[in-house]
């Protein structure tokens, strides 16, 4: 039985998993805390984490009817992320892992968002690619067996999830923006205007999102305050058009490259109307397959942390004791 | 009984085990910003000298602090997960209280405050940022107990604030250290700065009898870092305003 522990960003969350079976999964919410800030701010998110951690842990083993001694091995995310908010979970994974003698299995946030793809109710095989789109983070990886991956591409600026965010806060959206952009833009006729694609270009498989984010500032800038009102859906239908453009584009190039049939998709930009509703048309059209996990497990959760360790190599007691954690990216270490 | 403290609200990651000998084991690391990597093998290194299983533990006493945010949050933070794992009773004790009572209790302080029958204590941790965390502790008979609330002050301010007061006072901890010209050339009186009051110990935080505690999960949370200053926040904010597009 695996106890995860995931406080990379702004949810604090645990799961327990046995096999395959998710006997429990808790996130904790900290969005309305950092909503007046207009976005995360990190030592409001490392003072939320250390108070909710103990009954997110509690409430995740009451759930799946455990105790620690139950535990073979605790997984908790050790990179990238929040540093402050990454200690917190680090160290209460560590000390329930010391305390009930358990191995340690360091995740990668990374790893963790393409696992969320081995669970119920569709585990999918390898290989894929996975698009792993969210506030956070923006990465194409190619997955030829689980617990590995290959990084193609991924963004060099802003995330696909901040961008959608940020446009949001821009047409006057509270925060986080994005998911009512994707409401606000179905209403919308995408037409109005072009905003730029990111890198379009066949050689990159990597993003860059602060291009259509200062163009959508200019644009609004340039317009009478009443054409901004009367077109705000408009504008938000372009605006997303242009950022889910620049996904679709690349992850059917990846495919293409290194002849996937299998396209996944994790984080939580997953959720976006318009991303499933183009990916669906053109992996129709190109015969590709297309998975999503369901909504809970594409935003971050300790489910799919606890997924990903069954496949990563656990470090057993008491080696793991001076295990730190790092807010760069890669592999845990 | 078998009781961990640890503390972790400077850059000394300390942990004591008691009641065990006299005084209580204890390991002190030099830990940086290094807590979470360090912690954890002290407090297997102490118990296994001492022959004593994570089991066998029936207290764990937490270092609230004030000090550094991101330290304090891996000791309370490791101290809770191991009370939660364990099962057994945590409390929280403040670091200032711990510097005061290890002054209280040292022959350095009646050298120190010469004449002076009960000189009051003023432990002092750095805060960054220019500032100081302290508290005025008054002695009694070996005892000690607050004489004021706790101070988030620029150390000139602090020195003027406790210069008020009457009678002797003893600075000691890493804010003296860090400001040091400034406290000498006060009227507080000092421990040599390699004195061992300066480095806060774990074992002042270990309870002095044996109590016996009843495990409650809702005393996990109760166990809290001192933070006294709000979280930095308002910078981004601004910086939001002037930069929507940020
Ligand atoms: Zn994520």
């Amino acid at each position: 039985m695996i106890l995860a522990i995931e406080t990379s960003c702004d949810d604090t969350c645990a799961a327990v998993l046995d096999g395959d079976r998710l006997l429990s999964s808790v996130v904790s919410s900290q969005t309305r805390f950092h909503a007046r800030y207009g976005g995360v701010v990190p030592e409001v998110a490392s003072r939320h984490h250390l108070e909710l951690i103990n009954p997110v842990v509690a409430e995740a083993l009451s759930r799946a009817d455990a105790r620690t001694r139950d535990l073979s091995r605790i997984a908790v995310t050790t990179s990238p992320g929040l540093i402050g908010a990454l200690l917190v979970g680090v160290a209460t994974a560590k000390s329930i892992a010391w305390a009930s003698r358990a191995a340690l299995v360091p995740v990668s946030h990374l790893e963790g968002h393409i696992a969320a793809n081995y669970l119920p109710p569709e585990p999918v095989e390898p290989p894929f690619i996975c698009l792993i789109a969210s506030g956070g983070h923006t990465s194409i990886v190619h997955v030829r067996q689980r617990g590995a991956f290959e990084l193609l591409g991924q963004t060099l600026d802003d995330a696909a999830g901040e961008a959608l965010d940020k446009g949001g806060r821009l047409l006057g959206l509270d925060y986080p923006g994005g998911a009512e952009l994707d409401v606000l833009a179905a209403g919308g006729d995408p037409a109005i205007t072009r905003f730029p694609v990111g890198l379009d270009r066949p050689d990159s498989l990597d993003f860059s999102f602060s291009g259509v984010k200062t163009a959508l500032y200019y644009f609004l800038r340039d317009l009478e305050p009443e054409q901004v009102q009367r077109h705000r859906a408009d504008i938000a239908a372009a605006y997303q058009a242009a950022v889910v453009t620049a996904l679709v584009r690349k992850v059917l190039a990846a495919a293409r490259l290194w002849n996937c049939r299998q396209i996944c998709l994790a984080g939580g930009v997953s959720a976006n109307s318009e991303l499933r509703r183009r990916l669906q048309a053109e992996c129709g059209r190109e015969a590709l397959k297309l998975r999503v996990p369901p909504p809970e497990l594409c935003t971050d959760n300790a489910a799919m942390i606890a997924s990903a360790a069954r496949f990563l190599p656990a470090i057993p007691f008491p080696e793991y004791l001076s295990l730190g954690a790092r807010a760069s990216g890669g592999r845990a270490a | 009984m078998p009781a961990l403290a640890i503390d972790t609200s400077t850059e000394i990651c300390s942990v004591a085990l008691g009641p065990g000998g006299e005084p209580p084991d204890e390991i002190a690391i030099d830990a940086g910003r290094t807590h979470l990597e360090v912690l954890l093998p002290a407090v297997e290194e102490l118990l296994g000298r001492q022959g004593v299983t994570a089991a066998a533990l029936e207290l764990i006493v937490a270092g609230t602090g004030p000090g550094t945010f991101s330290g304090l949050r891996v000791g309370i933070a490791t101290a809770r997960a191991l009370a939660q794992a364990l099962e057994i009773p945590i409390t929280g004790s403040s670091s200032l209280a711990a510097l005061a009572a290890a002054t209280a209790a040292s022959t350095e302080l009646t050298s120190l405050a010469a004449t002076a029958e009960s000189p009051a204590i003023l432990p002092v941790i750095d805060a960054r940022r220019g500032q100081v965390f302290a508290q005025i502790y008054r002695t009694n008979g070996g005892g000690i107990e607050p004489g004021s609330e706790i101070f988030c002050l620029s150390p000139d301010e602090l020195i003027a604030q406790v210069s008020k007061t009457a009678g002797a006072t003893v600075a000691v901890g890493n804010g003296v250290l860090a400001y040091h010209d400034l406290f000498a050339a006060s009227p507080l009186r000092l421990p040599l700065p390699a004195s061992g009051l300066h480095r806060i110990s774990a074992a002042w935080h270990l309870p002095g009898e044996p109590v016996r505690l009843k495990y409650s999960p809702a005393d996990l949370l109760a166990v809290k870092p001192v933070y006294v200053r709000a979280p930095d926040a308002d910078k981004t904010v601004l910086l939001r305003k002037r930069e929507p597009w940020l």
